[in-house]
């Protein structure tokens, strides 16, 4: 599967510090970002879903996909530099790789968190739920996660 | 949803009808293949656990594992006569048709965006052990279908 990076080497570089808001829960612009490097955290309702430490991971997808609001807050842990894809649905209509790329994660993330729910609903009157619950969020965000 | 059914219709994909109580995918194998439903219902199970029926016509069977390249996850049974259309060799249609593809992801994005809101949800109530049961029921629905009210790009029904 090819990367995302080297898909997306003609966009142009953004890059923020420590503290930065990089999306904002709420109305989307239709772009999406690729993780060139850095530490980004993902927060939805206040809670720290995610951090996004991957170089090529694709940040703002699912407000392109979905054509929703973007339900999450994405914050610059340290120094982050990114690609900006300005018309995210455009360039993924263009390219059905990446289309398939993003698809590809997508089912990746369903799958481990699936498999992690058939078990945890097995195993719910064990009292394992908080470190499983963890698990749940690096599951179904395609990142890790810290708390 | 119209230029993805018009995409796929534009492919002229073979029908095939299963008799109630037969198999579309199975646990643990691998067909390379995708289903869209047409007409009929179908019954979705996993490691015993049965996860969702399928009764919307355009839902689609098995892309997690032709996309993942691994066997399938769940098993998928016809519940009554069911047919649906054939994606034979899916991988090689959706690479190149970027509709379809981009369909696929829609679809995968829908669901995981209801299980992450579902799943802060669940975080908030995890000391609320009634409520739990009730929630994990909920996350298993949200990963085997779109849920009501998705986003049109999402409007078909997705599972595996």
């Amino acid at each position: 599967m090819a990367n995302l990076l080297t898909l997306t080497t003609s966009y142009p570089v953004l890059s923020l510090r420590a503290g930065e808001r990089l999306i904002e829960a709420g109305e989307a612009r239709g772009e999406m970002f690729v993780l060139m490097h850095g530490h980004l955290k993902v927060e939805r309702d206040g809670v720290e879903i995610a951090r996004l430490i991957e170089p090529g991971t694709l940040v703002g997808e699912m407000s392109v996909l979905l054509g929703t609001d973007h339900t999450a807050d994405v914050t610059a842990l340290n120094d982050v530099e990114v690609r900006h894809i300005e018309d995210g649905w455009r360039w993924l209509e263009s390219s059905p790789i990446a289309a398939l790329h993003i698809a590809t994660m997508a089912c990746q993330r369903l799958d481990r968190t699936s498999a992690m729910l058939v078990e945890l609903r097995r195993e719910a009157k064990e009292g394992r739920e908080h470190s499983f619950l963890e698990r749940l969020f690096g599951a179904v965000t395609g990142a890790d996660t810290r708390n | 949803m119209i230029s993805a059914m018009s995409s796929l219709a534009a492919l002229s994909l073979p029908l095939e009808t299963f008799a109630p109580g037969t198999h579309l995918t199975t646990e643990g194998t691998r067909s390379g293949q995708l289903y869209i439903l047409v007409s009929g219902r179908l019954s979705v199970q996993r490691e015993g656990v049965s996860l969702a029926t399928i009764d919307e016509p355009g839902a689609i069977i098995g892309e997690m594992a032709v996309l993942l390249g691994i066997p399938h996850s769940a098993t998928v049974v016809a519940q009554t006569e069911a047919t649906v259309r054939v994606v034979a060799d899916a991988l090689d249609t959706l690479s190149q048709n970027a509709e379809f593809a981009l369909h696929l992801a829609t679809i995968a994005c829908a669901r995981l965006n209801a299980t992450s809101a579902l799943l802060v949800e669940l975080k908030s109530h995890a000391a609320g052990k009634a409520k739990e049961q009730a929630l994990m029921g909920r996350i298993l629905m949200a990963l085997a279908a779109t849920p009501k009210g998705a986003p049109a790009r999402a409007s078909w029904v997705d599972h595996e």
